[in-house]
């Protein structure tokens, strides 16, 4: 069921109805059903996996929290039993063809030939996104730092609750299972504020990911045949699709989880505005790069262990941060590329802090920023090559091309690329200026209600149909 | 809580079972007027006939273009042909009308891009004076028009009634099309944005042209043949036979039938490496699809003629620029045939001056 599909529209009013009439336990069991029947709908085979990843995260953190926490052998086995599981499936089903292949390509290299059999397999969906929380749960119960859920239905509701299901954001335990314990209203801000999450995402998704991806999709197509321009058009045209895409989702996650009397946590405040990497990285898909320092990178002695160690660690985090989105060296390359930018920008930067939205008080402070923020793009989009691209020829294909300065470009169609930086700029700049993804709702109501008739009538006017699914999904 | 006790500067949060009050207590004055500003475009533009046909080249236009530039150019039409642009590319006809010795405008070839019994049906009625006048009315039909998952053009949108989308269309379909009952903007979602598209632009759509032999193509005429596998999968591996589809045709032949009209149906050819990839490999679904066309004929005691096969109307592959679309010299070969076969199947139902050469 996507987000954006009308069945999507029939289903949350549906529950929603109901929802506002029970009190928290059979609101939980409700959105536990709906959770189910929501992910049920792409394919029920995979709710299987779903719920044996519950029922062992479940099992080993009940444990956790009945094993003595000087007992460090037996609280050791029940985590690596929890990682293995969720490690296993995940590798399973997304990395097996992929290594399997690697290393018959890597012993064709070395002059031995082998004849390795893959699987076929379907990837489940979002199988990504809830191992990765489950793993956060019984990691911190590990650690101690929340509480074991012993209530089951609560905890399989934590993995499975269906607006961050499938593609983010990567809830933390200590953030979202209290929510689901308190009584949760239905409320008027609630919805106000939930339904224009909704909407802006439906506007990111159909009224700008959407309307870009044909562009895209021809420029990545056949890069060869592509004049310079095309090929430059096309890769900032991909930059702002994949942000519309994957902010819109994250918003429509937002809002619809809002309008349920729960807060999720934001995953994109306006990533593009940033003047440095750093700062890049706190703005962009925020839940899965602060699980990558809290899960990852710490745990590897994150910054305590000397200048070298720090941009190993950042290294090997994005690495694994790169090949987390899919099973291809590509994504391998691109998390290379930001390691290496993050640990150019740690080296630079030294021990000063790094502020998110450093203030710009002469000329000289506006220059800096600027040509930070022309840096940091033109990087990010250098790095965006390797994630569009099918292939590493074809990704190299796409830069070569630009480089090379081939065709005219006179002819080029600026309006669409034109049009759509002024929506995104419109639609974020707000947002930036007053950190809040609902700054709209403080506008005037003449302009408010514009804005949103003229919103409306591009979404149906732009309009796709179902085959306008979230990039994200296939991770 | 009651709206006297509300304070206008500072609304206290307020329950789902208190949403009515909300409202009237805080009137959400910027959705009041989107609202309003919806339903102006709901009542002036999308609930307005004219942008439908404004644009000849559009899905809807088309139709309008064709009443205009086909059955109102002929004072007289007699043989009338209805189908999809494989009928439009494939019936030439002023070769019709030489190899029968009738008067120019007699012959009439009313096919158009993703037409389907629907459109016919629509267009029969809409000129029922004038179509009725045909002793005959040949409809080109394929397996695509009674695929479920088929496209449906947004004539349907424009078009069909309530009941009409409820009972004619499946699946996905059916649901876009009730919802686009409901709330015309949905439905007219395509030709707003083209005409936006043309407005920005400032290019008026053009008229359609006419090829000499009588046939309305603006469509691209050229180009690569595709692979046979990848066509015959698109169009036939995902096919799923819609009864809902058929009661269209059975529809369209009843009305016809009704006003004295005799009915044919063809099975337009399909170019013959796509056609016996598609047989050899879709066996089941095409016997299928055949024996549904032959008791649809039976049922309406119509003739049948399939002529899937080119081979069998002596069109070779060079008569086709793709799977199924004719190019000239296919439509004056076809054309030969289908005048001989109306000829000798159907002459009572010919004017009376009608004869082979």
């Amino acid at each position: 069921m996507l987000f954006n599909s009308w069945i999507y529209g029939v289903f949350l009013v549906a529950l929603l109805a109901i929802y506002g009439q029970l009190r928290t336990r059979q609101q939980n069991r409700l959105l536990l059903l709906a959770s189910y029947f929501f992910y049920g709908w792409w394919d029920w085979r995979f709710v299987g996996l779903v719920l044996l990843s519950t029922a062992v995260d479940y099992t080993v953190a009940a444990q956790l929290d009945r094993t003595p926490a000087n007992d460090k052998a037996a609280r050791n086995r029940l985590l690596a039993v929890s990682i293995a599981t969720n490690l296993g499936v995940l590798g399973l089903f997304k990395y097996f063809n992929f290594f399997v292949e690697s290393a018959t390509v890597a012993l064709g290299a070395i002059g031995l030939e082998a004849h390795i059999w893959t699987l076929r397999l379907i990837l489940p969906v979002g199988i990504s996104f809830y191992t990765f929380q489950t793993m956060a749960y019984t990691i911190d119960v590990y650690r101690q730092k929340t509480k074991a859920v012993l209530e089951f239905e609560l905890f399989a509701l934590y993995v499975c609750f269906f607006p961050q299901l499938v593609a983010g954001p990567i809830e933390r335990p200590e953030h979202l299972i209290p929510q689901l314990r308190q009584p949760r209203r239905v409320d008027a801000d609630a919805l106000a504020a939930g339904s224009l999450l909704i909407f802006w995402g439906l506007v990111r998704k159909v009224g700008i990911a959407d309307v870009v991806a044909p562009a895209v999709d021809r420029a990545f197509r056949h890069p060869e045949d592509q004049t310079s321009m095309a090929l430059a058009i096309g890769v900032v045209l991909f930059s702002l699709q994949i942000y519309n895409d994957f902010a819109g989702y994250s918003s429509i996650a937002r809002g619809t989880a809002r309008v349920l009397g729960i807060e999720l946590m934001e995953n994109f405040r306006q990533p593009y505005f940033s003047t440095n990497i750093t700062v890049f990285w706190r703005r962009w898909h925020i839940s899965l790069s602060t699980w990558l320092r809290d899960y990852l990178y710490i745990p590897l002695g994150g910054s305590r262990g000397g200048t070298l160690l720090t941009y190993r660690n950042l290294m090997l985090t994005m690495l694994l941060g790169g090949l987390w989105h899919g099973a291809s060296w590509n994504f391998v390359v691109w998390g290379g590329i930001h390691g290496v930018a993050l640990a150019a920008h740690k080296l630079v930067s030294g021990n000063r802090k790094i502020l998110d939205n450093a203030p710009v008080r002469t000329v000289a402070d506006g220059l800096w920023a600027a040509s930070g923020w022309a840096f940091t793009f033109c990087l990010v989009l250098f790095a965006w090559v390797f994630f569009r691209a099918d292939t590493f020829a074809d990704a190299t294909a796409v830069l070569t091309g630009i480089a090379s300065g081939r065709g005219e470009w006179a002819w080029v169609d600026w309006s669409t690329p034109a049009l759509m930086t002024l929506w995104v700029l419109f639609l974020d700049i707000p947002m930036y200026r007053n950190d809040d993804q609902t700054a709209v709702l403080h506008w005037p109501w003449p302009v408010r209600g514009t804005a949103y008739a003229s919103f409306a009538l591009l979404l149906v006017l732009l309009e796709r149909g179902k085959d306008a699914t979230f990039i994200y999904f296939q991770f | 809580m009651p709206p006297s006790s509300t304070s206008s500067s500072s609304p206290p949060p307020l329950t789902y079972d208190g949403v009515a009050v909300a409202l009237w207590a805080r009137p959400p004055r910027a959705l009041l007027l989107a609202l309003l500003m919806l339903m102006v475009v709901e009542l002036g533009v999308a609930r307005q006939d004219w942008i439908w046909s404004h644009n000849p080249r559009s899905e809807t236009g088309v139709l309008d273009a064709i009443e205009r530039q086909s059955i109102g150019a002929s004072h007289n039409p007699q043989l009338v042909f209805m189908g999809s642009s494989r009928t439009r590319d494939g019936i030439a006809p002023r070769v019709l009308e030489q190899q029968l010795s009738l008067e120019q405008g007699a012959v009439l070839n009313l096919g158009m891009t993703v037409g389907t019994p629907f459109d016919a049906l629509v267009l029969y009625r809409r000129n029922r004076e004038a179509l009725s006048k045909a002793g005959l009315i040949a409809f080109g039909v394929e397996h695509s028009m009674f695929d479920a998952n088929a496209y449906v053009s947004e004539r349907a949108n424009r078009f069909a009634s309530l009941r009409e989308r409820l009972l004619w269309f499946d699946g996905d379909t059916r649901q876009a099309l009730l919802v686009g009952w409901v709330w015309r903007t949905y439905d007219a979602r395509e030709p707003m944005r083209l005409y936006v598209q043309s407005r920005l632009s400032g290019k008026q759509p053009k008229a359609l042209p006419m090829t000499d032999d009588g046939r309305i193509i603006w469509m691209r005429r050229s180009g690569k043949a595709e692979d046979p596998t990848r066509i015959s999968k698109k169009l036939w591996r995902r096919f799923r036979f819609s009864n809902r589809r058929v009661a269209v045709l059975d529809a369209l032949i009843e009305l016809m039938q009704q006003d004295g009209v005799e009915v044919v149906l063809y099975q337009v050819p399909t170019r013959n490496r796509f056609w016996s990839y598609a047989r050899d490999k879709y066996t089941h679904k095409v016997d299928r699809y055949d024996q549904q066309m032959q008791a649809v004929a039976a049922r309406h005691g119509s003739r049948y003629y399939d002529w899937q096969d080119a081979k069998s109307v002596g069109l070779s592959d060079g008569h086709f620029f793709d799977y199924g679309h004719m190019r000239d010299s296919g439509a004056r070969e076809f054309g030969r045939v289908m005048a001989t076969t109306l000829w000798q199947g159907h002459r009572d139902h010919l004017p009376e001056q009608a004869h082979l050469p």
